[in-house]
């Protein structure tokens, strides 16, 4: 018993180190939907400052605890907010992933980096990077030495241990009260759910994001300095270990809860106490121990990380980007691929040395790894972190074979990609629960599986040798030749990327797209989302095997220690660099991931013609390649889509400058004021107004906007009212949730003006639209899925407000803790509308209020807005459906085409002009009563 | 024995975006078979008169191409010598090859050729750089000879360099430098029983690992109850088993044998381990885990009233104690096994580094990589002396593998062990001091010495 005891409580203070890092990523993630494994390399950049300034320059541990978490942290959060994540924001999950990863690599570089330069330039008296990584147990925040405690039971207590624990306690208790109970950390919730409502709601997305982002490192700073003591070293690789540990966390916090990552981190902590201590069977498995944490994190992902989520009218959240070659011929697409890929072989035969050519042959095969990320990331939209695995799993059956047992090569071969294609299979079975972000940490999480324990089994390794791995000789291609074997690899490659191109067109490409955009509807078409996604793991990591075993075999030999799982997470940072999506980009990207270090510490000279400030010679620095890695996080922040996908970008914005500069303006303005109309209609010329009952609340002049190249309201004019309903009519496609859009401020007005009372709001941006009484309710409901009812009219209404609503509206008050995704589409609405009647604003747009409601719902709701009026609202409601809402209108516009084609009163209108607008079955409308 | 660092993980391998991959240290380690009988004991490899084992060793073949007369590196003038390594565990490397170059340099050089270093490639604790670098000081940078000390390296790079004929230096305990023809280690070979007979003719253990300590602590084999605490990988269970071998062998009494302690840094609370250890009173505790949980182990134990030896192999590190108060005072009484001649004990070798340091213009502190690559360079350098102005990789071979060539004969005591070529490409030199933390430094509690090796297959 007392063993247990203080086995428990022991382990329950060591884990408070993961309890501290889970609550800065639950933070960060429940605030900006970002998973930030960069986590690692701020606690790292924060430690190595503290020691610099504590225990190098001797200053005092208040005052350099202080500078370091209280000054260095939040600023560098600021940074990266604005220089990277924010942007990143709608981004998909492999490009977060990306952002973080390259931060993680780069961010402890450049603290070496530039703290190695200023001690050189200034003559600091600190210590050189070589010194603070050798540094065993630095002080933290404490008396140094530590002081040494006996708690009961014999239980060993020092004071930085104590300093975890109560940090990582007030953590806990400072985040939850700051996201449960404070209107920042309302804003910032609502923000992950719904960014554009949250917008359109008056939320500045901005400072939550900067706010989430600077109290998230300012606690990664804190776990720095608290937990390298506590770690052992100055390193970036206990870090990310403990991150990786704290996820586990994370996930048993359900991705949201603080206070339960707390105690999941306590949890973990005790459980590998107890595993430790109690399964001595299990200690002759290698690798065991550590796996615990691992294993944690795999059941809890796949328990707790289902969502439950239900969403009304939902569309898939990842688009792919608007295709440019759609309108381009397709040889046009490709010649420049062809071109490379000439200028390739050329160079590798010709033109190059020996050393230049295998450089080249590394990142061919390197391209054929990152080629798999293509399939199942680029098109299945799922991120795979465990490619390491199929690599060296690969390699080393196939090498087990050949060398071992003397099998011939291809047969090695084969059945190396044949136990990749099975572990892939396993790989999958978390992608048949997960999705997102969950799916990519069970993958990971799988991978460290398989280094911390398959990859041990010295039957499978043969010891740290490894095996050795030939370079073949087919026929005349005698591949022990650099430039045989690259021209041999880029071959391959081609064919691996005329693969995918043709899966991508084909029938199978379409379930995979299918499956990708929603699952649901896939499998009532008849596609089965669970053989879609076997079959693309199963074939990525085909891919991915050969390969390993072609890098194998350009080195000539594997050993368990050529691919750990680590390099998964790099590998998908450095091919979401360059675009996931395109297999080209992918190519390009093992390509230089193989050149960019060798020229960087060879530099480049050309020919001697070429004038030699050309040349560079290089830099031995190893820091340098990672701080230019982090750059390419920076870069990927402006384009989600990889470089390769700017270069398109840039290609066609060139394409668009060109020929706006050399042909007539294109897309002019119609002529304004010539409409057809029925009566009272204006004097051509001038834009037709609503007939006065009350004074202009809103006045729309002109108004142009688009997307892109696209323009799809070509000018268009409309007034508003106090206390006066107008409904706006179209077909889809005509162009009212753009307008909604525009008017709400998410998509900017190309030209044209948009008068509030008095005051310009054309380049106003969204969130102020809010401030100033002009709210906007999209399509799909206003409201906000993942709070809870009474959080939702907490972001507009103070307590008092909202008890006044839920005496009006009981069935709300009924479900006031219920999250709002779970109420049927009426309640939902109630839900949108009811904020707006207790405190209305001055201008309410709508979009589509009647979609998918039953008949009784729309009469409430339609009271609702009758009641708005009534206070003295400006309502537009934008519908499809005429019916129901012609009734409540007093002024009603008809937008076709981008265009306002009548508008009046709604006693003008015509039976005829309805029915021509809508090709409707030559149906009466009823007028209802007003 | 063999260091035992946790290569940080990917950030520091990270460099060149994918040519990255990180690898946990390994050790070289017993067999699973133990050591024979005392006629099985083998005299160490520098002394005349060598066992069965030594003329078994120098005899047996060796992988890699013969010396073909290459003269890559070589001119009238000048040899080049490529470096690679890596600068957070072995800061100083460069400056102590450097020194020794510049003695020599300084004395006309060797034959008249002037050494010349290429600038040391920093591997950054990734060994698929390490691959890049060594082609790339080979083929472009066109070195003769390479040095190293990485923490681990891939049979990429040092199958490459033999099978070009590069003559290699670096740390035995790394796979490459036993039984390849051109990989010589500045101890010999250590890899123990963590190769199989498959891979090398003979293999050895080192006495000092097991001797080294009792004479430190005068204990009696027969007094000893030993506690091995390893750490949780494949390599740590090779070591432990080495160790339990050499102990029972020498009627010692095991009554601890795990490898199951992950690092610290991945969360393991060391209190289960203290306590499964305690639980059978041992008397002398190997400390055979990550560098990381070294500190917490040592005191843990401690502070839960042991008061036996503990000894590990890895935290013999100059100028840590210093840097390091918490772990100094973590370490107090803690014994270190060093292959390296420790700094504080004097000894003319380590006088002759630290002048040589000072006359190259650097500070006469000796650290870990600087007396390692001061070493390797000494190694060097011999061999080249040895072979003469008609310098290629015929010759090279020639001289070293095939004549009765031995490293470092003209040392006096106090210096690394003698190697008898080529013998020691499967042999270590089996050399090793004890030191034990007091205060902030490192006490010498058995002198540099060699001990006498056994015999695996």
């Amino acid at each position: 018993m007392d063993r247990f005891l203080t086995l428990c409580v022991s382990g329950a203070v060591t884990g408070a180190v993961y309890s501290l890092v889970a609550s800065g990523l639950t933070l960060t993630y429940s605030a900006t939907g970002i998973f930030n494994f960069a986590f690692g390399g701020v606690a790292f950049s924060a430690a190595y400052l503290y020691y610099e300034l504590n225990t190098a320059l001797h200053w005092h541990m208040a005052f350099a605890g202080a500078v370091v978490i209280l000054v260095f942290a939040p600023l560098l959060g600021l940074g990266l907010d604005v220089a990277i994540f924010r942007p990143l924001a709608r981004a998909t999950e492999s490009a977060k992933i990306m952002a973080a990863v390259g931060l993680l690599i780069s961010l402890p570089a450049l603290t070496e980096w530039v703290t190695d330069g200023a001690i050189d330039a200034f003559h600091i008296h600190a210590a050189r990077s070589s010194t603070v990584l050798e540094v065993g147990f630095p002080s933290g925040l404490g008396p140094v030495p530590a002081r040494n405690w006996q708690l009961p039971f014999g239980i060993p207590l020092n004071s930085n241990e104590l300093a975890v624990f109560a940090a990582a306690a007030l953590c806990a208790g400072a985040l939850w009260l700051l996201l449960r109970r404070t209107s920042l950390g309302l804003a910032m919730r609502a923000v992950v759910d719904r960014p554009d409502l949250a917008r359109l709601r008056g939320v500045d997305p901005a400072v939550t994001s900067r706010s989430a982002w600077m109290i998230g490192t300012l606690l990664a700073a804190l776990a720095g300095v608290v937990g390298a003591p506590v770690l052992g070293s100055i390193a970036t690789g206990p870090f990310l270990s403990v991150t990786l540990v704290a996820a586990a966390a994370v996930v048993i916090g359900r991705f949201r809860s603080v206070p339960l990552a707390f105690a999941g981190g306590l949890a973990i902590g005790v459980a590998q106490n107890l595993v430790t201590g109690y399964a001595t069977f299990a200690s002759n498995i290698t690798g065991f121990n550590e796996s615990v944490p691992t294993l944690i994190l795999l059941g809890a992902l796949v328990v707790l990380a289902r969502s439950r989520r239900r969403r009304a009218g939902s569309v898939s959240d990842e688009l792919p980007p608007p295709s440019r070659s759609a309108s381009v011929a397709r040889w046009r697409f490709a010649a420049p691929w062809f071109l490379a890929a000439g200028f390739l072989v050329v160079y590798v035969t010709i033109l190059s040395d020996t050393f230049w050519a295998g450089v080249m042959a590394q990142g061919l095969a390197l391209s054929l790894v990152l080629l798999s990320f293509v399939v199942v990331t680029g098109l299945g939209g799922m991120v795979s972190l465990a490619q390491a695995t199929f690599v060296t799993a690969a390699g080393l059956t196939t090498g087990l074979l050949y060398q071992q047992y003397h099998v011939p090569f291809f047969g090695a071969a084969a059945a190396g990609v044949v136990v990749a294609v099975a572990l892939g299979l396993v790989v999958a079975l978390p992608a048949l629960r997960l999705g997102g972000l969950p799916l990519a940490l069970a993958t990971l999480a799988l991978a460290l599986l398989g280094d911390s324990v398959l990859f041990q089994w010295n039957y499978l390794r043969n010891m740290q040798a490894g095996w050795v791995i030939p370079r073949l000789h087919l026929g005349p291609l005698d591949l022990a030749s650099n430039r045989t074997m690259a021209v041999a690899l880029l071959g391959l490659v081609g064919l691996v990327i005329l693969l995918i191109s043709n899966l991508r067109r084909s029938a199978w490409g379409r379930s995979i797209a299918a499956v990708r955009s929603s699952e649901v509807a896939a499998a009532t078409s008849g596609i089965s989302p669970l053989r879609v996604k076997l079959a693309l793991f199963a074939l990525s990591a085909a891919i991915a095997a050969v390969g390993g075993i072609a890098y194998a075999s350009f080195q000539t030999s594997i050993s368990n220690s050529t691919a750990p799982a680590a390099s998964g997470l790099l590998w998908l940072a450095t091919v979401v660099l360059f675009g996931v999506r395109r297999p080209g980009a992918a190519a390009l990207a093992g390509i230089f991931a193989a050149a960019t270090p060798v020229i960087i510490q060879s530099g480049f000279h050309w020919w001697s013609w070429v004038p030699t400030f050309l040349s560079w010679n290089g830099t031995r620095s190893s820091e340098i390649p990672l701080v230019v890695f982090g750059l390419g996080a920076v870069a990927l922040a402006r384009h989600p889509e990889g470089v390769v996908g700017m270069a398109a970008e840039l290609r066609s914005a060139l394409g668009y400058f060109l020929r706006s500069v050399l042909s007539p303006t294109p897309g002019a303005a119609p002529a304004p004021g010539s409409p057809p109309s029925v009566s009272a209609a204006p004097a051509p010329g001038s834009p037709p107004t609503l007939p006065a009952t009350g004074s202009i609340a809103l006045a729309v002049n002109q108004l142009v906007a688009g997307y892109g190249e696209l323009e799809v309201l070509h000018g268009i004019d409309l007034s508003l009212r106090y206390g006066c309903i107008t409904a706006l009519f179209g077909a889809n496609g005509g162009g009212k949730s753009t307008l909604v859009a525009t008017l709400g401020g998410l998509v900017p007005a190309t030209s044209g003006t948009l008068i509030l009372e008095e005051r310009d709001f054309t380049s106003m941006p969204a969130h102020r639209r809010a401030e100033h009484g002009l709210l906007v309710a999209p399509e799909s409901r206003g409201i906000f899925p993942g709070l809870t009812v009474e959080e939702n009219l907490q972001l507009r209404l103070g307590s008092v407000q909202r008890q006044e609503v839920f005496d009006r509206f009981p069935e709300l008050g009924r479900r006031r803790r219920l999250t709002a995704g779970s109420l049927s589409g009426g309640e939902q609405q109630m839900l949108t509308l009811a904020p707006l009647l207790a405190r209305p604003p001055r201008v309410l747009v709508v979009d589509e209020p009647t979609l998918g409601l039953a008949p009784l719902v729309i009469e409430t709701i339609l009271s609702l807005f009758r009641e708005l009026r009534d206070q003295g609202a400006a309502v537009l409601l934008v519908e499809e459906k005429v019916r129901d809402v012609l009734g409540i209108a007093d002024q009603v516009a008809f937008l076709e085409l981008g265009r306002i084609r009548w508008a009046g009163d709604r006693s003008e209108v015509a039976a005829q002009e309805l029915v021509a607008a809508y090709l409707g079955a030559g149906l009466e409308p009823e007028i209802g009563e007003r | 024995m063999n260091r035992r660092f946790r290569i940080p993980a990917i950030a520091l391998c990270a460099i060149g975006l994918l040519a990255a991959s990180c690898s946990s240290n390994t050790k070289s380690s017993s067999s699973t078979s133990g050591p024979t009988t005392t006629a099985g004991l083998v005299a160490n490899v520098g002394n005349a008169g060598g066992g069965s084992l030594a003329d078994a060793a120098a005899t047996s073949p060796l992988t890699g191409p013969a010396g073909s007369g290459l003269t890559r590196g070589v001119t009238a003038t000048s040899i080049t010598v490529g470096c690679v390594y890596t600068s957070s565990a072995f800061a100083g490397y460069q400056e102590g090859i450097q020194a020794r170059f510049d003695r020599a340099n300084k004395a006309g050089g060797v034959d008249g050729r002037k050494l010349t270093l290429l600038p040391c490639a920093d591997d950054g604790g990734a060994v698929q750089t390490d691959v890049q670098d060594v082609q790339q000081q080979v083929n472009q940078g066109n070195a003769f000879a390479l040095l190293s000390a990485t923490e681990s390296i891939l049979p990429g790079s040092t199958d490459f360099l033999n099978n070009n004929q590069v003559p290699f230096f670096g740390w035995g305990f790394l796979p490459g430098f036993c039984g390849l023809r051109w990989g010589f280690g500045w101890n010999g070979c250590l890899e123990g029983n963590a190769v199989t007979k498959a891979q090398v003719a003979h293999a050895a253990i080192q006495g000092n690992l097991a001797e080294a300590i009792l004479k430190a602590t005068h204990m009696k084999p027969s007094q000893v109850r030993l506690a091995i605490q390893g750490e949780s990988s494949a390599a740590g269970k090779i070591g432990n088993a080495q160790y339990h071998a050499l102990f029972t062998k020498l009627g010692a009494k095991v009554v601890y044998d795990q490898a199951n302690m992950p690092e610290t840094a991945a969360g393991a609370d060391l209190t289960p381990y203290v306590q499964a250890i305690m639980a059978t009173k041992p008397n002398l505790v190997y400390v055979s885990t990550f560098f990381s949980d070294v500190g917490p182990l040592v005191a843990g134990l401690r502070a839960a009233g042991f008061t036996g030896a503990t000894m590990d192999f890895i935290s013999y590190i100059p100028g840590l104690l210093q840097s390091s108060p918490q772990l100094a005072s973590a370490l107090q009484g803690e014994y270190v096994n060093t292959q390296v001649v420790p700094q504080e004990q004097n000894t003319p070798w380590i006088a002759q580094i630290e002048a040589d340091l000072t006359a190259s213009g650097q500070k006469p502190f000796v650290t870990l990589g600087g007396s390692m690559g001061y070493t390797e360079a000494e190694e060097l350098i011999e061999m080249l002396q040895a072979v003469g102005p008609n310098l290629n990789t015929k010759t090279f071979d020639q001289v070293v593998n095939h004549g009765h060539f031995v490293s470092y004969a003209d040392i006096p005591s106090g210096g690394p062990g003698k190697l008898q070529w080529p013998a020691a490409h499967l042999l270590p030199a089996d050399c090793a001091a004890i030191v034990q933390v007091k205060g902030d430094a490192f006490n010498v509690v058995q002198p540099f010495a060699c001990y006498q090796s056994y015999k695996l297959f």
